[in-house]
């Protein structure tokens, strides 16, 4: 949902036990690694060479072609010390200001101290630059574009769409413009990964081929897409499955539409619901990838999914009873994030839940199956039934139903049973339902 | 009666709905908010707007009644009100689906990122704010009820406020400002409303009930302030109930009737979670949620009404209310309500056996 990427914590999926994302694993370290943005490193470069003919660069581009990961090498391969922060991290100027002069001034101290007497310097990067607000934290630009007239060391802005409001920062700057990345570029990257990893021969190359194409131009999609086809293809063939080629066929094609389906969840639920294991559970609850994009959200519904089939693993209430717990706390720690937006919370949510689970698995000493659980997100009015009638009369006097339903209702069915008032004809009348429409609420009413 | 336009002639018969006031000069009681709220109307000034207070305080009120005295006869082409508790209909889940720009191309984990705002956004909001104001304030207004419903969408909400600012301005009316994140109470001018002071409702009552020709006793009005936390639409709504009925103004009628206009199944729950009939327990409070729309905090409200009236012993009926209490304040922060119910359920559930000891 978001551009600058602050979400991405979010949409990772977190808890794939032991196995560290291959983006991070083969993030390029040094400069001649990064590849398929060959001149934008040259124009990089020069501008370093350049420095203080202009003292900052913007790298303006699409998430995952390797802006990042550019800066980084390129700070690396000179042997400079990189002074890293998030824009959007940073709203107001006092905190720009604070960090900088923070980090600025620690370079002298180092420097007399002769500890890194062998780097050249310093590269200041701020990365998400445009996760800065507009309109009320103005100041915060200010700030930064101050900085870029003033800075001794390079300022390095990452952005990923060219904005208005940071016109002022753009004017002090080198610009850099990637676009996306070319899906040879990708599928190079890709080979290489899988070759280091050791299973070239368990993707075959039109595969590969394929996932650098739908990549869209993003090294991160990519990869993580692979990592994610591997995956799959391992557990396959541990089930001793039909050929790999033939598997890696269909997922392939596969993926693209289970992503609307709804049985992910339902399986990531049955097995958390089938393990005793913690890091089990995690890591199947970690594996759900649910329909609905946005982030913790998700690990709302997750956990009331978990909770409407957990009633049923059992009859037995002491058992129940010891989950409940820590159930409650990782609710309120979700509750926490959603406010705070404090995402290094979200581990302990899992854990949470994962360790509750497990505790009665255990007790219960059997397997859950969980019962399908129907999606409650949208709702469904039919024509004529009492909830189009509710769903009517709160749009008339700028109510939600559910407030008609809380404070309106009781009187509304009073006034509607009542013989002594022309109500109800007139009710209908007015929200023209048929005879059967009638028919249905008066039964409703009786209830 | 501009604020109420499509108001049809049945509904102008619900008193609460007849004497709902109109403009900030008619509204009872919240001076400070509304000389707050006046000053905007004068000076034309306008930010956004955060309105926090419990549920029934008169916070749409407010927020009504300022957008009628801000643009007059501008009403109905400035205002936009939507309801973030009103799930989407099929047809507009399908419509947002369409809109969005979602990548076809994309598989695996990073596909759908690029949907650019999330789907309520999409379908109620975006269509209002991006609509270019055309009236003399040269601004619209939207205004959003029971905002924290919107959950995670809060954050393309934010971003939305930030690109259509100058467009539009938004009034936020919420219950639970602890789930406001807080990007969002940052941009905002807060304005908290308490329910109304007894006297203020009191007067407010019996004005509606002589037009309407009906006569209270101070005493009653005070029970009817108790039960229902100074809501004043509510208590109209009840005071109506009681005329339909032809029932005798007195205490022992308005607990009745609050029973049938809250749920009579609160009692039953409660029942069952004292006998620690978990499973039974919780599927009766999922229906009565359902039915009755009640926020859990409602919930918890009725059913500590129920414990009191209860026909329980002394001890079992103390250590109910208290958990009750300790629910609902563990509850405040929550992200669901599940969690805590069960929580209930097994705590209530667990008295008769302490008791015992």
């Amino acid at each position: 949902m978001s551009t600058n990427g602050k979400h991405e914590p979010a949409r990772s999926k977190i808890g794939k036990a032991g196995e560290l994302p291959w983006v991070e694993k083969y993030r390029p370290r040094n400069l001649k690694d990064v590849v398929g943005v060959d001149a934008h490193k040259a124009q990089l470069l020069k501008f370093l060479e350049n420095f203080p003919r202009k003292r900052g660069a913007v790298l303006l581009g699409p998430p995952g072609v390797g802006k990042t990961t550019l800066a980084h090498a390129v700070a690396r391969d000179q042997n400079r010390d990189i002074i890293e922060m998030n824009a959007s991290d940073a709203r107001s100027s006092d905190d720009i200001k604070r960090r900088i002069s923070e980090a600025v001034r620690s370079r002298s101290i180092t420097d007399f101290l002769g500890g890194g007497t062998e780097r050249r310097g310093k590269i200041i990067l701020i990365d998400e630059v445009d996760g800065i607000s507009g309109t009320e934290d103005r100041g915060g630009i200010a700030t930064l574009v101050d900085l870029l007239k003033r800075t001794e060391y390079p300022v390095i802005l990452t952005c990923n769409e060219r904005l208005s409001k940071l016109r002022a920062i753009y004017d002090e700057c080198e610009m850099i413009a990637f676009g996306e990345v070319g899906k040879d570029a990708i599928a190079l990257v890709l080979k290489k990964i899988l070759e280091s990893e050791g299973y070239a021969d368990l993707v075959p190359l039109p595969a590969v081929k394929k996932i650098a194409e739908s990549s869209g131009g993003d090294f991160r999609s990519g990869i993580n897409d692979l990592q994610s086809l591997v995956r799959g293809l391992l557990q396959r063939r541990k089930a001793g499955g039909p050929g790999a080629s033939e598997a890696a066929k269909a997922m392939i094609g596969n993926i693209k539409h289970n992503r609307d389906d709804f049985t992910t969840v339902y399986k990531g639920i049955a097995k958390a619901l089938g393990s005793g294991n913690v890091a089990e559970i995690k890591a199947a609850l970690g594996s759900i990838d649910m329909p609905d994009v946005s982030s913790s959200y998700e690990w709302d519904r997750i956990l009331q999914f978990l909770l409407q089939n957990y009633t049923k693993i059992t009859r037995d209430v002491g058992i129940l009873e010891k989950g409940t717990d820590l159930f409650v706390l990782a609710d309120a720690m979700l509750g926490y994030l959603r406010r705070t937006q404090d995402w290094s919370i979200l581990a302990y949510v899992i854990d949470f839940i994962s360790a509750g689970v497990a505790g009665i698995n255990i007790d219960a000493g059997k397997k859950g199956f969980p019962h399908r659980v129907e999606n409650p997100v949208f709702r469904n009015l039919r024509e004529g039934s009492p909830e189009a009638m509710i769903a009517r009369i709160g749009r008339s006097i700028d109510s939600s139903d559910d407030e008609v339903k809380r404070e309106l209702l009781p009187l509304l069915k009073e006034l509607l049973r009542s013989d002594k008032e022309p109500f109800k004809d007139e009710l209908m009348d007015w929200l023209g339902f048929e005879a059967e429409d009638r028919r249905k609420i008066a039964a409703w009413l009786k209830k | 009666m501009m604020t109420a336009k499509n108001t049809p002639p049945p509904l102008s018969r619900v008193f609460s709905i007849k004497h709902e006031p109109r403009r900030l000069s008619d509204v009872a009681g919240h001076e400070e908010c509304v000389a707050r709220l006046k000053k905007m109307v004068e000076t034309g000034n306008v930010n956004n707007i955060l309105i926090a207070g419990p549920e029934g305080a008169g916070k749409m009120t407010l927020a009504k009644c300022f957008a009628a005295d801000l643009f007059g006869e501008e009403y109905a082409t400035s205002v936009s009100i939507v309801h973030a508790a009103n799930r989407l209909t099929e047809e507009e889940r399908n419509q947002a689906k369409r809109e969005s720009h979602v990548s076809e191309k994309r598989i695996g984990s990073m596909a759908g990122t690029d949907l650019i705002f999330p789907k309520f956004i999409q379908v109620r909001v975006k269509p209002v704010v991006e609509l270019q104001a055309m009236n003399s304030r040269r601004f619209k207004l939207l205004i959003v009820t029971d905002f924290d419903r919107l959950g995670q969408e809060q954050q393309g909400f934010r971003r939305l406020m930030e690109v259509y600012g100058g467009n539009c301005r938004f009034i936020l009316l919420t219950s639970q400002i602890s789930s406001v994140i807080d990007p969002v109470i940052s941009r905002c001018q807060i304005l908290l409303v308490n329910p109304v002071s007894r006297s203020r409702f009191y007067k407010e009552v019996s004005r509606v009930g002589s037009v309407e020709g009906y006569a209270f006793n101070y005493s009653f009005v005070n029970s009817l302030y108790y039960v229902t936390g100074g809501n004043i639409g509510k208590a109209l709504n009840l005071m109506q109930m009681f005329m339909l009925r032809g029932k005798d103004i007195d205490e022992d009628n308005l607990y009745e009737i609050l029973k049938d206009a809250d749920c009579q199944d609160m009692d039953q729950f409660l029942e069952l979670a004292l006998n620690r009939a978990v499973h039974d327990a919780a599927s009766l409070y999922f229906q009565i949620k359902k039915e009755n729309a009640l926020s859990f905090h409602g919930f918890l409200d009725g059913l500590r009404r129920g414990a009191l009236k209860a026909p329980l012993p002394q001890r079992v009926k103390a250590r109910a209310l208290s958990i009750i209490a300790e629910v609902d304040a563990n509850s405040v922060t929550m992200a669901s309500d599940e969690p805590h119910v069960l929580a209930l359920v097994f705590k209530l559930g667990a008295i008769i056996a302490e008791t015992a000891r």
